[in-house]
């Protein structure tokens, strides 16, 4: 019984916490602009996400190591340099992000200039991160994010011919200008599977106290949190095709994100759009800075956890005080928050090589995983996505300079 | 006879003290060359500039600017491999961290940061 | 006459024979216990891995890794303690033929 909980409070975690400012915005140009046609970039990395995040709980608890450790030990400090880097300079931009995504959502709701709400965010989030524990800041802010459910109710409440979202989960050819097309397809994928979030979900089975009997919760918790989270992804997708592509508007900055749900919902429409972006931005801003501190003290060996007081991993508990403070200037400077999410959402797709990859070797190593290396179709899922997310590498910049708007 | 594997199951690893707290990683590994007898293992390092001679001359370089900037001196800490318990999935060392170099920066910051703020301090879990 | 060396600055390097050869390079150092009881371990062997495309791309870890899980027929060389001149840590020697040492064993 305990354990259907976990389950249910799993699944309901990556439902209320898929939605963030990558998604929003990537969803919403990908429909504003393409109709339903990007559909298959949703369902991509909905699926690609599950599958990373099912290897690195199931790493996590059959070696009681996570996915950083295990980068660390197993390929030494040389190699390890890359997904370092990589991930603390892709992380810091996506915590600005998800901070200037609650400072709009503020903006909008009260007038105040969205700079003005970055260290007020900013103290906010330290402090729940200062004095709460990991199901306080994991379970809470994606409970509240199931706010975010608001979108499969306003996508049902527009009609859409469901048959065309149907077909738009299959990859077609643009009707026009392709490079956009692609660049927001590669845009969208780096919204869903980024580093960050399967990094978090290895270090949170630890935190957790998964073992090999939490596998099916694993497996469980993975699949289901990732398809109805990509579900919902998919419904902004679909609201925007329905509401911006008609009036032909693009959506270059997130205060014309304001309407989406009005034509379906009325001013409450504007209300929950409101509420969606700020929670679900303030989850993420949460998640992204511990992820950080793990990155840092998983791959150094400091003392962690965030169920320690502060005073017990002080490293840890001042790398996140930092990294929240840093990447509040950003939004405090007045930064364009929407252009700061494409480079932000590009560049998470273009890094997933330096962890996708070594995952492939980690998960047949069997002094790692034991019995439950890789099976045939595991291998071939993970392997298929290493391959994608090296094609994605040698795309991105091109895309970002030809498709980047 | 099963010996162990000093870069696969030593270097790296997460280190350990007696009481389980975490005290980086086994960043080096120091071999005796003597004559006419085998090397002998004589101790883990840990500190960044260790780390730091690993990657390359040009980091080593880096992390010696940052010290001198910070006024700081680099803090390497040398375990004698008799203190080496077990190898598992950590390497737990028969010493108490607190005795080390190893969490002078931890310290430094619990003392000087994290106790002054509210909340920093208190019983070990929240 | 001690000397110390850096066993993470010797991983890696490339060993080579009396006559100036590549060998292979230095990718573990097995050790056990000196005597039984005492603390204190001793260098036995040292595994060198012969290169290939393989080691190349993903180093000594991925080549372990597919020989655990394919069967691929392991590359490399174990030498003894005794076989290996570390006078100049940076250009370590064997100092017998490869010949002269025991043929190649499995790597782990």
């Amino acid at each position: 019984m305990k354990k259907i909980a976990e389950v249910a409070l799993g699944v309901i975690t990556g439902i209320g916490g898929f939605l963030e400012v990558g998604s929003l915005a990537t969803s919403a140009q990908g429909g504003a602009e393409f109709g339903f046609q990007l559909g298959w970039a949703v369902l991509l990395g909905s699926v690609s996400l599950m599958v990373l995040m099912e290897a690195s709980g199931r790493l996590a608890a059959v070696s009681n190591r996570t996915l950083v450790d295990q980068l660390r030990e197993r390929f030494g400090i040389r190699f390890f340099l890359a997904p370092l880097v990589v991930g603390l300079v892709v992380s810091l931009l996506v915590l600005s992000s998800e901070i200037g995504g609650v400072s709009l959502a503020l903006q909008m709701a009260t007038g105040v200039r969205f700079q003005l709400w970055a260290l007020p965010i900013a103290f906010l989030a330290w402090l729940l991160l200062w004095r709460g524990t990991f199901s306080l800041v994991e379970n809470g802010a994606a409970m509240l994010g199931l706010v975010s459910i608001v979108f499969a109710v306003g996508a049902a409440a527009l009609h859409p011919r469901w048959t065309s979202v149907g077909a738009g989960l299959l990859p077609t050819r643009p009707a026009h200008d392709t490079a956009r097309y692609w660049y927001l397809a590669v845009s969208i994928l780096g919204a869903s599977i980024s580093p960050y979030l399967y990094m978090f979900y290895s270090s949170g089975a630890i935190e957790d106290g998964w073992t090999t009997e939490d596998l099916w919760v694993n497996r469980v918790t993975s699949a289901l949190g990732n398809i109805f989270g990509g579900g919902l992804a998919l419904m902004v997708l679909v609201v925007a095709a329905l509401v911006f592509l008609p009036r032909h508007i693009h959506v270059d900055a997130y205060e014309q994100m304001g309407i989406i749900l009005t034509p379906a919902l009325g001013h409450q429409g504007f209300v929950f759009f409101l509420a969606t972006l700020g929670i679900t931005c303030f989850g993420t801003t949460l998640e992204i800075a511990l992820a950080i501190a793990y990155l840092l003290a998983q791959g150094l060996g400091w003392q962690w956890s965030e169920n320690m007081r502060p005073s017990q991993d002080s490293r840890f508990s001042v790398t996140y005080t930092a990294v929240i403070l840093l990447c509040a200037i950003p939004i405090l400077l007045g930064v364009n928050v929407l252009g700061l999410t494409n480079i932000s959402m590009v560049l998470t797709a273009a890094s997933l090589p330096v962890t996708v990859v070594p995952m492939v070797v980690l998960m047949n190593d069997r002094d790692v995983m034991g019995k439950s290396v890789n099976g045939l179709v595991a291998n071939l899922a993970l392997i298929a996505l290493a391959v994608m997310s090296c094609a994605i590498l040698l795309a991105a910049f091109p895309l970002q300079l030809l498709g980047g708007g | 006879m099963k010996g162990i594997c000093l870069v696969h199951d030593v270097l790296d690893a997460q280190l350990v003290d007696r009481t389980r707290q975490k005290m980086g990683r086994a960043d080096g590994l120091v071999i005796e060359i003597r004559d006419g007898q085998p090397p002998r293992v004589a101790a883990v390092l840990v500190g960044g500039s260790i780390l730091a001679e690993r990657v390359g001359r040009w980091m080593s370089a880096l992390s010696s600017g940052v010290l001198r900037i910070l006024h700081a001196e680099s803090a390497v800490t040398r375990v004698p491999f008799e203190r080496v318990r077990v190898i598992g999935s950590c390497v737990e060392l028969d010493l108490d961290a607190g005795t080390t170099n190893a969490l002078r920066t931890e310290k430094w910051l619990d003392d000087h940061v994290v106790c002054r703020i509210p909340g920093g301090a208190g019983a070990e879990r929240k | 006459m001690t000397r110390e060396i850096r066993v993470d600055l010797l991983e890696g390097r490339m060993v080579r024979d009396p006559a100036g050869r590549r060998v292979g390079r230095i990718r573990e150092l097995i050790a056990e216990v000196a005597h039984p009881g005492s603390g204190e371990y001793v260098v036995r062997e040292f595994h060198l891995s012969t290169g290939g495309l393989v080691e190349a791309l993903g180093g000594a870890h991925l080549a372990r890794v597919l020989t655990q899980r394919f069967g691929r027929r392991p590359t490399g060389l174990v030498i003894g303690w005794q076989d290996l001149d570390l006078s100049d840590a940076a250009r370590p020697r064997l100092r017998r033929p490869v010949a002269e040492i025991a043929p190649p064993a499995k790597e782990r």
